[in-house]
């Protein structure tokens, strides 16, 4: 993306590129083909359809680019500005439709398969959906620690600063993540045990 | 290769720091990892954890793969945000919010109704008004002439 004066913008850092997008839409442009494919993959795992993933995906950047006059970088990153937006908005949808979080898995099960032998395949779906269910059933900070870090592939410095926390918190939070992700499949294969799966969830 | 962090002290740092290596490994943003446990001070049982715990997130990293979003979609939301789409009505009724356009329905609903209650009342008033047109036509064709004086 090129700027009126002929600069590449593809090579300006975020800081140049926000203070130039407040006059220069192309800039924005920038900004937004570096982030738009993270913003998207966290929202469609976090609401569990593309539908609603474009439709809050494309709200997240309408918002940032009606607000940028008043973003500041003061020790909150361009990408985790929008990031804490697309949760805000994530949010505001559980809430909206009065869902426990607990999302379709259709789409998630059909998405992320591979190419596997026909008789493995059936496995694999069911092995995929036993764990997206189970991530599902985590605390919201929990499931979105995990999306950032495995869909989003972001470092953990870049989940602190989206998160607002220390890397060191989030290392101990990942490693509770784990734990009860774990007592979550435990859990989800003895059906009758809710009363100790509550339990678990409060001790972690 | 992972290194402690002795800038952190808890019980659970070397495992909290194993981990954390392990996820930037299956993330690629390190490309070494040493899953080995440190051979001191770790009990069986610890040891048991740890690896399970190493399994899982493997298993967590293969199947939260990154989803990409349709090329139709990235191209007309990037129109729309750097101005290179026509701003259509249509646009500008996408871009509103959903309560704003919930309150947009609900008040053309109205005004629709009552337009509606408006035009049918004065429809009827027309109707009335026929009416009685007709019937005084008809009254006064009935009405008897009045004698003469002689």
């Amino acid at each position: 993306m090129t700027a009126p004066n002929g600069q590449d913008y593809a090579t300006a850092d975020d800081s140049d590129l926000v203070a130039r997008a407040r006059q220069d839409q192309a800039a924005f442009g920038e900004l937004y083909q570096r982030y738009v494919k993270k913003i998207y993959g966290y929202i469609y795992f976090r609401t569990g359809n593309h539908h609603d993933a474009e439709d809050l995906t494309a709200r997240v950047f309408h918002r940032a680019l009606i607000h940028i006059d008043a973003y500041v970088e003061r020790g909150v990153p361009f990408q985790a500005w929008l990031y804490r937006i697309a949760h805000n908005l994530v949010a505001n949808w559980h809430r909206d439709r009065n869902r426990r979080k607990v999302i379709p898995l259709d789409e998630f099960v059909a998405a992320g398969l591979r190419s596997e032998a026909p008789e493995e395949t059936t496995e694999s779906e069911q092995e995929r959906e036993r764990l997206v269910e189970a991530i599902h059933r985590l605390p919201e900070e929990r499931q979105q620690l995990l999306i950032l870090k495995f869909v989003d592939r972001l470092s953990n410095q870049e989940i602190g600063e989206i998160m607002d926390r220390s890397e060191g918190a989030i290392k101990s939070l990942y490693h509770r993540t784990l734990l009860a992700l774990r007592d979550e499949l435990t859990a989800g294969e003895q059906p009758q045990d809710g009363a100790r799966r509550s339990t678990m969830n409060q001790r972690r | 290769m992972f290194t402690f962090d002795s800038s952190r002290h808890n019980k659970d740092q070397w495992l909290e720091d194993l981990l954390a290596a392990q996820a930037d490994a299956l993330i690629g943003e390190i490309e070494e990892f040493d899953p080995r446990l440190p051979s001191k001070g770790i009990s069986p049982a610890q040891a048991g954890e740890a690896n399970a715990l190493l399994t899982l997130a493997s298993h967590v990293a293969q199947n939260l793969a990154p989803i990409e979003p349709s090329a139709a979609f990235l191209d007309r939301l990037h129109d729309e945000l750097t101005g290179n789409e026509v701003v259509t009505l249509l646009v500008r009724w996408r871009k509103l919010p959903a309560r704003y356009r919930l309150a947009a329905r609900l008040g053309g609903l109205t005004i629709t109704a009552g337009l509606a209650l408006i035009a049918a009342k004065r429809g009827i008033n027309v109707v009335s008004s026929l009416q009685r047109r007709e019937e005084g036509k008809a009254d006064s064709a009935l009405a008897l002439k009045s004698p003469t004086s002689a």
